[in-house]
């Protein structure tokens, strides 16, 4: 059955926005009635499997990680999905997480300027944030002592969306950028997800449309 | 039979005469994906293009609040696009330029009268539908440990969307850019790169 598939290949060969200059991930592109959509898998996204033992020097005692830069192309809508692979009960803390995008910038013909790392309201706009609880206590086998190899896999999952120029809930800043962009994920309670305690695994993905 | 998904073909898409391109505006950089189109501007074809003192360009009135350094772009064709990304980048020469860059971004359409050309929009003053605000950058203290060095910021807005102050912002056609310096410690000697992404 088709399922309307642009070959990658034909894809990079389109006269798209010089992609050459992003060497960006152009995700699993797929035209469904006239709607590009793109997924970016963990893969893609390179948030994946990544342990949390980053610390931001901007913000110490918290943590973040970025992704790779992403071709969004034609894309306006997005949706985050973001997984955490606990494999203790030390790892199951309640903690909540801010999705940042940003992009990289065009300067002198050539030159693609990367964004600065410390965080700007408009170097990095808030697009999601993720409050993810501890898990149901009913399933906590309390037997099992943290590291025990017994002990088994968890996931706790959720998911954000926004769209390019929308106010995003809970700030009074407009989220998203079109075009390429890179995320960029932080703890936002930092005392509480240290660099050091927090060594679940994150997996990130993301779906985009036009 | 596989089921009809209403995808035209892309190399047919993008052989399709979509949009003549002005001689009076940049189109930016055309490509149709799935039906979607996106433009692409260049700084080279914004007008800020890192040209010396081309902060302190364009700006006949100094009256108004926050006003003592802009930019305007050239004119732009963005026809059939209605989400936009605004990216900059200033290039500060030396560390005492490092300072927090506050800007707004305001864009302004030609209108149609009785004269054979365009109504330009007046530089200098604004108001909120003159030149309606779609975005602000607050970009702080960089982390560059040599000079020259750059710092950057991006802003997304729609067309019939919100500023945070109450204004509804974008609007469809052509429009020019124009950034404005809202605090004073920007030093003339910075120079500055715009580029636009705008899609349907």
């Amino acid at each position: 059955m088709s399922a309307a598939l642009i070959p990658e290949s034909q894809f990079d060969a389109l006269p798209c926005i010089s992609a050459a200059q992003y060497v960006a991930e152009a995700g699993d592109v797929e035209i469904v009635r006239g709607q590009i959509t793109r997924y970016f898998s963990p893969e893609a996204t390179g948030i994946n499997a990544w342990a949390g033992n980053v610390g931001d020097p901007w913000l110490p005692g918290s943590w973040m990680c970025y992704s790779n830069r992403m071709n969004c192309l034609g894309c306006s809508r997005f949706t985050f999905m973001l997984c955490t692979k606990m494999r203790e009960k030390s790892h199951d803390t309640s903690m909540t997480i801010l999705v940042y995008a940003r992009a990289w910038v065009a300067a002198e013909p050539g030159v693609m300027v990367a964004p600065d790392p410390k965080l700007w309201p408009s170097a990095w706009s808030q697009v999601g944030r993720f409050r993810l609880s501890i898990s149901d206590p009913l399933h906590v086998d309390p037997i099992l002592p943290p590291g025990d190899p017994n002990w088994p896999i968890w996931y706790k999952s959720g998911s954000a969306s926004w769209d390019v120029g929308a106010i995003v809930p809970g700030t009074s800043t407009q989220g998203g950028l079109t075009g390429g962009m890179a995320l960029r994920l932080r703890a936002a309670n930092g005392a509480g997800v240290d660099k050091s305690g927090f060594n679940a695994e994150l997996y990130g993905s993301l779906i985009a449309a036009s | 039979m596989s089921p009809f998904t209403g995808a035209v073909p892309v190399n047919q898409m993008n052989s399709l005469p979509l949009l003549s391109t002005s001689d009076l505006a940049f189109g930016g950089t055309v490509s149709v994906i799935g039906g979607s189109i996106n433009r692409y501007f260049s700084p080279a074809q914004t007008g800020i293009n890192g040209q010396a003192n081309n902060l302190n360009t364009a700006d006949a009135d100094l009256s108004g609040p926050g006003l003592g350094l802009s930019t305007v772009s050239n004119l732009l064709d963005v026809r059939g696009c209605n989400r936009f990304s605004a990216l900059v980048a200033i290039k500060m020469p030396a560390a005492d330029e490092d300072v927090t860059y506050s800007l707004n971004l305001r864009i302004a359409v030609p209108c149609q009268a009785d004269l054979t050309s365009g109504i330009q929009p007046r530089f200098g003053t604004y108001g909120t539908t003159a030149w309606p605000l779609v975005a602000a950058f607050v970009i702080g203290v960089s982390s560059a440990g040599a000079f020259p060095a750059y710092k950057t910021g991006a802003q997304g807005w729609m067309v019939g969307g919100q500023y945070p102050a109450g204004t509804q912002t974008g609007t469809l056609g052509f429009i020019y850019l124009w950034f404005n310096f809202a605090n004073t410690g920007v030093h003339k000697d910075a120079v500055m790169f715009a580029s636009l992404y705008a899609t349907s």
